[in-house]
């Protein structure tokens, strides 16, 4: 950061239009932010000459609505220009058949006229960002920082995504909102929870570790004294609709299973120890082909990897332990997507 | 300067002082006879004002006036006019419009400038700008001085102004209620003056907000806007019954100017942002890693695909970007060079030094970021059509990577030593008839 100089006048301040900020006519000045950052939007779908639908046409202004922008559902939140934080509505994300696809934030000087877009989460980052959050408030806070993007990767998703890639999620998938589910998978498998909170939920078990159930093609077995003494298994199913797990899998033709176990990577060529998660996913009939196209993708705070079978037996990935959360996707094309609650190594 | 008799006013021959015998007579007259400004002579006239219907007492308000306004202008130039193109006569225009007449117009009726003239009027805006200051003053809550900067920071057509020049002025209170509370813990413990503890400033924070909100509602129901919104004493009273307003209202200000404390750092260190050395060569090279592709489709095929989406977005967008910058070079022909000389690759750097401009000039012409943004975002629209691109489609994530990787791919010559394929659009474009 920059040093500043010590005669400088807090009266003098001023800032520099952000970059990527859209000017609004002055006369539009009064509005209100949720018009403002509206009227910014379609400003510069005609700037850009984009002809996509942009709704409700008859209730843009209402901020219990949520956008439709090329048929994909958004929830527009806006805060003051220099804001750090803005407060996210939980009404929107009560019910995944009408939930969010994308949650955009939008910046606004009302007395300058002035709208930054801060940029997008897809729901499956909003459900990661609100993880910790009380979601039976009414509103949870998310710094402006974990928005990116601005209003190109908004136009960016919404012109070029297709709509199963955004799918609908809400925060009372699970009872008691995603707080309760947010799994401490490194007690869990030490056994020194009381309770398994998935196995309701997605009828998830615990297993013991057994010699070879992590034994894989190019990748090491666990050796049982690296490992922990239990795995955690998720049934998972392909219905018509949806990936699904629990009891809805037994109705399936094609099942599969994700495991999940650590293990402590040893040392090794001047390389430190490191703890590890394994992640497998694998047909529930040993050796049989995954479904071409399934994939699990795995968030870890910004970064994402994803593995998509293709002639596959399993799909396997080693992770180290971090102390952001981890939130597991499994996905098939045409169906909505299976998103666990995000789960951490660390004690929540 | 004799601050009670010498009026700081634009003229046609720029910023100038001058000299008010009238003013001067009015102060030996009254006794008032003082070189520099203090807040007593200010009080002095201020209530003379008041009991006369004589123009020459806010006369001389009005020099007194002139000079911390000037100062402020001066005071911009200095900081932002290197990083934005503030002409201080035009700035001038908006706050030393004062002419000196003891007359002024109001509803459209020549009137003498006093006191009550200037407080009966309903006009929402009155001219010249020292008027409209004199109006609203209330000693009470603010020096002369202090409020007459204040008034300037949110007078509309001067933000107008500056905002044409790319520069925004927050007032305090919008800063404040913009704030988090956490951000206010941490810029008081680091910039913080004053008695309040860290604790104390956010709990001060805290009770400000909420009636800061309902203030601004019950003024945007009452005037129909945002703007003009000032704390009066009931408003300061209810933040914080056990201490004066007065108080309230300083520590309120001290949080704000810490967190412009903060915000300087982070917002200088913010701009300037130049796409040329942020651009990451080694992405571009990763184009076909990242767009997870089938590993048996040909590489370079792939490549070409992505040329040519990318060459067929430039030729559907640019066309019209570029009509647009060229109704500008007649008036502005150093824009036309500049473009030349992005087309033949120079370093913004270097254009600017041809074209006599700031790199930020240049920065903010070329717009690479958002040019470059657009033909990315709509060659991935067509490219996700094809079948080594579809994966993109359904992948955030991917898209993201893919998008990345096409805005580099545009912005890096493929080769060392050769010019971009964004750049070589515009020098082909500007060197065809």
């Amino acid at each position: 950061m920059r040093a500043i100089p010590a005669d400088q006048d807090a009266d003098l301040h001023a800032i520099a239009v952000p970059e990527g900020a859209i000017l609004l006519p002055l006369e539009q000045r009064d509005g209100a932010p949720r018009t403002l950052a509206i009227a910014a939007l379609q400003q510069a779908l005609r700037e850009q000459q984009l002809s996509m639908p942009l709704g409700p046409a008859t209730d843009l202004d209402n901020p219990d609505r949520l956008l439709l922008l090329n048929r994909i559902a958004i929830q527009l939140v806006t805060a003051g220009l220099c804001s750090d934080q803005l407060e996210v509505p939980t009404a929107p994300w009560r019910d995944a058949e009408c939930a969010p696809q994308l949650l955009a934030a939008a910046l606004v000087d009302e007395e300058n006229a002035v709208v930054q877009m801060a940029g997008v989460l897809t729901a499956e980052q909003f459900m990661a960002a609100a993880a910790a959050a009380d979601a039976s408030a009414g509103s949870i806070p998310l710094d402006v920082e974990q928005f990116e993007g601005g209003l190109e990767r908004l136009l960016l998703f919404v012109q070029v995504l297709q709509p199963a890639a955004l799918p609908r999620l809400a925060l009372q998938a699970v009872s008691g909102g995603l707080a309760e589910a947010w799994l401490s998978l490194r007690e869990l498998l030490a056994g020194s929870l009381p309770s398994n909170p998935w196995a309701e939920l997605f009828g998830a078990g615990l297993e013991p570790l057994a010699a070879g159930a992590f034994r894989s093609a190019g990748q090491p077995e666990l050796a049982e004294r690296d490992a922990s003494p239990l795995m955690l298994t998720v049934p998972l199913g392909l219905a018509p609709a949806a990936v699904v797990s629990g009891t809805e899998v037994a109705a399936c033709v094609e099942s599969f299973s994700l495991a999940l176990a650590t293990y402590r990577r040893p040392a090794s060529a001047g390389i430190a120890g490191q703890e590890m998660l394994r992640l497998r996913l694998a047909s529930q009939l040993s050796g049989d082909l995954l479904p071409d196209g399934l994939g699990l993708t795995i968030t870890s705070g910004e970064s994402s990897q994803k593995l998509v079978a293709a002639g596959s037996t399993e799909l396997l990935l080693d992770l180290p332990a971090s102390a952001a959360l981890l939130t597991i996707a499994i996905e098939y094309p045409g169906r909505t997507t299976l998103q666990l609650p995000p789960l951490s190594l660390q004690s929540p | 300067m004799s601050a009670y008799s010498q009026l700081r006013t634009l003229s046609g021959s720029g910023i100038r002082l001058k000299d008010l015998p009238q003013a001067a007579a009015y102060l030996e007259q009254a006794e008032l006879v003082v070189e520099e400004a203090s807040a007593s002579t200010d009080l002095d006239l201020w209530f003379n004002s008041q009991e006369q219907p004589d123009p020459l007492p806010l006369l001389c308000l009005r020099c007194r006036l002139s000079d911390p306004l000037h100062q402020w202008l001066q005071g911009m130039q200095r900081l932002h006019g290197q990083q934005h193109p503030l002409e201080p006569t035009a700035m001038a225009a908006y706050l030393l419009d004062d002419d000196g007449s003891l007359q002024l117009s109001l509803e459209k009726q020549r009137q003498p400038f006093t006191y009550a003239a200037i407080a009966g009027s309903t006009a929402p805006n009155l001219h010249p700008f020292t008027a409209d200051v004199l109006r609203s003053w209330d000693p009470k809550r603010a020096s002369l001085s202090h409020w007459g900067r204040e008034r300037a920071r949110s007078h509309p057509p001067l933000k107008a102004y500056f905002r044409e020049c790319g520069l925004l002025l927050i007032r305090d209170w919008a800063l404040l209620a913009d704030t988090s509370p956490t951000r206010v813990h941490t810029v008081w413990l680091r910039f913080g003056t004053g008695a309040l503890s860290a604790d104390q400033a956010v709990a001060l924070h805290g009770r400000y907000l909420p009636l800061y909100r309902e203030a601004k509602h019950h003024h945007r129901q009452s005037y129909g806007k945002a703007t003009g919104w000032e704390p009066d004493d009931t408003f300061l009273q209810q933040i914080a019954p056990d201490q004066p307003t007065s108080a309230t209202k300083a520590q309120l200000q001290a949080i704000a100017k810490a967190i412009r404390l903060l915000q300087s750092g982070n917002w200088q260190a913010g701009s300037g942002d130049d796409l040329e050395q942020a651009s990451d060569s080694a992405q571009a090279e990763g184009l076909l890693e990242d767009s997870e592709m089938d590993d048996t489709t040909n590489a370079s095929a792939l490549l070409q695909q992505i040329t040519a989406a990318l060459q067929r977005a430039m030729d559907r967008l640019l066309p019209a970007e570029l009509a647009k910058e060229q109704q500008r070079f007649v008036k502005a022909p150093e824009k036309q060079l500049a473009w030349q000389l992005y087309g033949q690759g120079l370093s913004q750097r270097e254009i600017a030094a041809r074209c006599d401009h700031q790199q930020a000039w240049v920065s903010k012409l070329l717009d690479e970021k958002r040019r470059s943004g657009q033909i990315a975002t709509a060659a991935a629209a067509e490219l996700v059509r094809q079948p080594g691109f579809q994966a993109c489609a359904t992948s955030p994530e991917a898209l993201v990577r893919l998008h990345e990787a096409l805005r580099n791919h545009l912005l890096e010559p493929e080769q060392q030593g050769g010019v971009a394929p964004l750049r070589l659009w515009f020098q082909r474009a500007l060197h065809t008839p």
